[in-house]
């Protein structure tokens, strides 16, 4: 198996405001099932310290993994190679766990009850998705 | 007409005397005070009359036969009828000879049931019915005969009016009847409302579109064809039409018999009656159900569209970062970055034109090839059955086969003359699943040793195939060249068929 990519000093902390190490240790699921977005996104929260749950490509290995593996946050596409995710979602709500989706679609495209659920869009900026988790992640 | 028959059998019957009386009148005039009397009244009779002798010579005609003529004959000389010209019912000319009365002095018999029409000098023309009785003595020997004329102009002209009226209704009902035709023959539903809203006709089109019948429809509220949500919608329409306003190409939703909703466009009318006073109103419904599923068709490939466009966008990104994190040099990340994109824009216009069915393997391999293949392509060598790859499989699959063939352009099997790369492949079909199984054999180029740096083309042969493709995939670094053999289950493509549960 290859291994990940040794973190780059450059990227994306350079981009980031806040030192990134706040987020160390925090595990981060992500269920996207294109290879290159998931590796993307893996390369992006390893840099800001952040240990990843899968990539899970379809639904059912991302809700095995969701219930028997801890996590602190969802990065969640929605169409899983002709899968909608929702059932996930719900499983997460109602679990308290935070999450943001990551789609290609329009917020418009997405039925009503998920639309006030955080939303990035692909591709998505790092600097953005690491935001957003430690937004969702801060003490309230 | 049964009294002037009378009044003609009346004049025939008392011919004795009566001709005596004319013809003494014509012949000789020494009438006595009776004479005189009867003279004068057959004079002021409004019906025209007059009498020949046996040769048909006219020997009297009243006031009345003057004015029907239009025209005064000389007595003892005129012949059979005083009229001017004589033509029959049908406008041909008839003699003067064979009208009525010289048939009647011929044959020695009345005439009756005929029609004729006498010219005037003035060109006007009068239709008649004539009357002619041959008299006889009493001896029975022909003595003349006596002729009433019954002017029918007013007849003829109410039947003509008649006529006219009948021709227009005839027109009229022609109109209605074909009306009746087309709303019956329309495709689109066809109703009538009172001003309460409550049906009062309906077409086979609204009996198709709604699902009701005429006969269990009419007389109840057009409500029951309006969901909940839009009832509001029926009052509005009544307050238009009873202004007097139309209201066209409204697209709303109404429900079938059995609750299906169903788009329709409506244009609603004012009936009015014979007054002018607004009684009703006429819809006409047009299914659209079609039309709008069409749009929302589009609208879910339009944003399809714009998802994959996304997706592709942030796949170059992430092949961006790859390949400029784990190549040697700028220049080397450079030109593997924009090889890797090249490729990438290759399988999506095969996969373009063939509308995202999908990709022939062997086709993407030939032009992952083509910049590699000899002047004779004996290089490359390609064996296999045919197969079409789903649009996920050939994106990936695609990029798979460009990193090995780069590879094997720059270290392996093509980059030297001698060298030879064969790919065969074969799909096993099992219960559940067609699997397909690529072999990559590399020979003749320089001896091979195993990387020491994990570079993007590993990566993507043994996560991105194993990931996206649920792909197994062997590689084997022999020293003739190297070998590699990638296996994924076909599955048909369910991304774009499933993209409408997505969005709801």
């Amino acid at each position: 198996m290859v291994g990940p990519v040794p973190p780059d000093p450059d990227w994306p902390r350079a981009h980031t405001s806040v030192e990134a190490s706040d987020l160390a240790g925090r595990r981060i699921l992500i269920v996207e099932d294109e290879f290159f977005l998931a590796l993307y996104l893996e390369d992006a929260l390893r840099a800001a310290g952040c240990a990843i749950v899968g990539p899970f490509g379809n639904l059912p290995s991302a809700t095995r993994a969701a219930r028997s593996e801890p996590f602190d946050f969802a990065i969640l596409d929605i169409n899983l190679n002709g899968d909608a995710v929702y059932p996930l979602v719900d499983e997460l709500l109602a679990r308290r766990i935070p999450l943001v989706f990551l789609t290609g679609y329009g917020r418009s495209a997405l039925p009503q009850e998920y639309r006030t659920i955080p939303r990035l869009s692909k591709p998505c900026d790092p600097v953005l998705l690491i935001q957003e988790v430690r937004r969702a992640l801060r003490p309230k | 007409m049964s009294s002037v028959t009378a009044l003609a059998d009346v004049l025939a019957s008392k011919s004795s005397a009566l001709a005596d009386v004319l013809a003494s009148k014509a012949s000789a005039p020494t009438a006595g005070w009776q004479h005189e009397s009867s003279t004068a009244l057959i004079d002021a009779l409004p019906a025209a009359i007059y009498t020949t002798d046996a040769s048909g010579r006219i020997t009297y005609y009243n006031q009345a036969a003057a004015e029907l003529w239009g025209r005064r004959p000389e007595l003892g000389t005129a012949e059979w009828c005083g009229s001017w010209k004589l033509y029959r019912p049908d406008g041909t000319p008839l003699p003067h000879d064979q009208c009525p009365m010289a048939l009647a002095l011929k044959q020695r018999r009345p005439i009756r049931g005929v029609e004729a029409i006498a010219e005037r000098p003035d060109g006007t023309r009068v239709p008649f019915i004539p009357y002619p009785t041959p008299l006889f003595d009493s001896s029975g020997a022909l003595t003349g005969a006596v002729n009433m004329l019954v002017d029918i102009s007013a007849r003829k002209q109410s039947e003509a009016a008649l006529d006219r009226e009948m021709q227009r209704r005839r027109q009229g009902d022609q109109a209605r009847q074909h009306l009746a035709a087309i709303i019956e023959s329309s495709d689109d539903a066809i109703v009538s409302k009172d001003l309460d809203g409550v049906i009062v006709s309906w077409n086979p089109g609204a009996e198709r579109l709604f699902g009701y019948s005429a006969d269990e429809i009419i007389g109840k509220s057009i409500t029951v064809l309006i969901p909940p949500d839009h009832l509001d919608e029926e009052p509005e329409i009544l307050r238009r039409i009873r202004r007097g306003e139309r209201i066209e190409h409204y697209e709303t939703v109404r429900r079938r018999k059995n609750g299906r909703l169903i788009d329709i466009s409506l244009t609603v009318s004012p009936v009015r009656d014979d007054e002018g006073r607004i009684v009703g109103a006429s819809k006409i419904a047009r299914d659209i159900t079609e039309r709008k599923l069409a749009e929302s068709r589009r609208d879910l490939l339009v944003a399809e569209l714009s998802h994959r466009v996304k997706n592709t966008l942030a796949t170059v990104i992430s092949i961006s970062h790859q390949s400029f994190a784990r190549a040697p040099s700028l220049e080397d990340a450079r030109r593997s970055f924009e090889g890797r994109i090249r490729a990438l824009a290759q399988t999506h216009s095969r996969l373009a034109e063939a509308k995202w069915s999908g990709v022939d393997l062997e086709s993407m391999l030939r032009d992952e090839f083509a910049p590699y293949a000899g002047d004779d392509s004996s290089n490359v060598q390609l064996s296999g059955p045919a197969v079409t790859l789903n649009p996920r499989s050939a994106v990936v699959l695609g990029m798979a086969v460009h990193e090995l063939a780069t590879n094997a352009a720059k270290y392996g099997a093509l980059s030297v003359r001698s060298g030879r790369v064969g790919v065969d492949w074969d799909v096993n079909a099992s219960e559940e699943d067609r699997t397909l199984t690529m072999r990559w054999t590399e020979s003749g180029g320089p001896p091979v040793t195993p990387p020491v740096r994990s570079g993007f083309g590993r990566l993507l042969l043994e996560r991105a195939l194993a990931a996206d493709l649920d792909g197994k995939v062997q590689m084997v670094f022999a020293e003739s060249g190297l070998r590699c053999t990638i296996s994924f289950p076909l599955h048909d493509d369910g991304a774009t068929v499933r993209a409408a549960e997505l969005t709801g």
